[in-house]
């Protein structure tokens, strides 16, 4: 073993050892980032690496989680900060980031739109702090300052970062 | 002669084709709406190649590609709009409603006036049939803050029970305690009556 190896397999079990109490803390944070309020048609949810659930009204939404709608299907949402969202059909929404904790001004909240059309009210988050805000797509983010906005994003343009992960951990375009 | 013929048609075809190919535009599109208040804020969209504001109600841009800087704002007609927002609207949630119920100094006991806004509570939970409902206990300054974040606790749990005994389920309920921390008014008063509350947040 050179010592360039012995070098790079010590940081492998360094990097493995400091992620596993990472891991266990992320775990245990399991505070929902808003709730369903309606679905029509086809609605699922992908968490954690798991298959499709379909989503129904009051289901809880998490950071990470991956929202998809069918041809028919719309989903409408409130988050925590009581900002309000919908999907239109055949969309695809990550919720990528989403912190609120104003005690200890702790505040995020970024989606990204990889197709289909979405249409949201701003919440607490942005009167609070409009710089950690916005909603990204593959062509385009929008930054928020306040009130309501609507938009499209045609499929076709979907990046790596727009690939579902399947339930064998493998990465692929839907 | 006919071969001729085949060939205008065709010609025509492929002018045609390129001139709607043309006049296409993109349909990746940003629109700025007004809030259900009629309040109309910003909102900036950012691409590699530049960035736009909107801050006129209607308005939009549209963007092409991830290269070049979204195009200038204009006016959507409500057709287009409806055709590709239509359906995505009409899912939108309506905004949460929040009630702020006030106590009596030092205790979980309801002022009388908060007491009777607990029917109005119930009514918009089983109106909007909602099952995503916050109950947050404040307490005022008065006081070491361990016993405010421990009463604040206690009359936030007095009202969910309250909401669970008129038969709003458990699971619909998110209880959380923030002591004195976080006051609806900033006050030199100690025993600030304001922030000695419970909010019912019903989404």
């Amino acid at each position: 073993m050179t010592r360039k190896t012995l070098y790079r397999n010590c940081l492998v079990a360094l990097s493995v050892l400091l992620a596993i109490p990472c891991s266990g803390a992320m775990a245990l944070d399991n505070t929902p980032a808003g709730s369903v309020k309606s679905v029509s048609g086809e609605a699922s949810v992908l968490r954690g690496g798991a298959a499709a659930q379909p989503l129904k009204a009051g289901d809880r939404i998490f950071e990470k989680d991956v929202l998809h709608t069918g041809k028919q299907g719309t989903l409408g949402l409130i988050l925590r900060d009581n900002s309000t969202l919908s999907l239109g059909p055949s969309s695809r929404l990550e919720v990528k980031r989403f912190l609120f904790e104003p005690e200890k001004g702790a505040l995020a909240q970024v989606l990204r739109l990889s197709r289909g059309s979405m249409a949201a009210v701003s919440g607490e988050i942005v009167k609070l702090n409009p710089e950690v805000a916005r909603v990204e797509t593959p062509l385009y983010s929008v930054g928020i300052r306040g009130t309501q906005f609507l938009l499209n994003m045609e499929p076709g343009h979907e990046t790596s970062e727009d690939a579902d992960a399947t339930p064998t951990g493998k990465e692929a375009a839907k | 002669m006919s071969s001729l013929r085949r060939i205008l048609i065709l010609s025509c075809v492929l002018c045609a084709a390129l001139f709607f190919a043309g006049c296409a535009k993109p349909r990746n599109v940003v629109q700025l709406v007004p809030d259900p208040d009629g309040h109309v804020g910003v909102v900036q969209v950012t691409t590699k190649g530049g960035v736009a504001e909107l801050s006129k109600a209607g308005c939009a841009v549209r963007v092409a590609n991830g290269k070049s800087a979204p195009t200038p704002p204009e006016d959507l007609t409500d057709a287009e709009s409806e055709a590709l927002f239509g359906q995505a609207r009409r899912a939108l949630p309506t905004a949460p409603v929040r009630f702020v119920l006030y106590f009596e100094t030092d205790g979980a006991k309801l002022t009388p006036e908060s007491q009777t806004l607990l029917p109005q509570v119930l009514a918009t939970a089983k109106q909007r049939q909602s099952k995503d409902i916050a109950v947050v206990g404040h307490a005022s300054r008065l006081g070491d803050e361990n016993f405010n974040i421990e009463l604040s606790r206690k009359r936030a749990e007095f009202v969910s029970r309250m909401l669970i005994k008129e038969g709003i389920a458990k699971e619909s309920l998110e209880i959380t305690s923030h002591g004195s921390k976080n006051p609806l008014v900033v006050s030199q008063r100690l025993n600030e009556p304001k922030n000695r509350r419970v909010e019912v947040t019903v989404r």
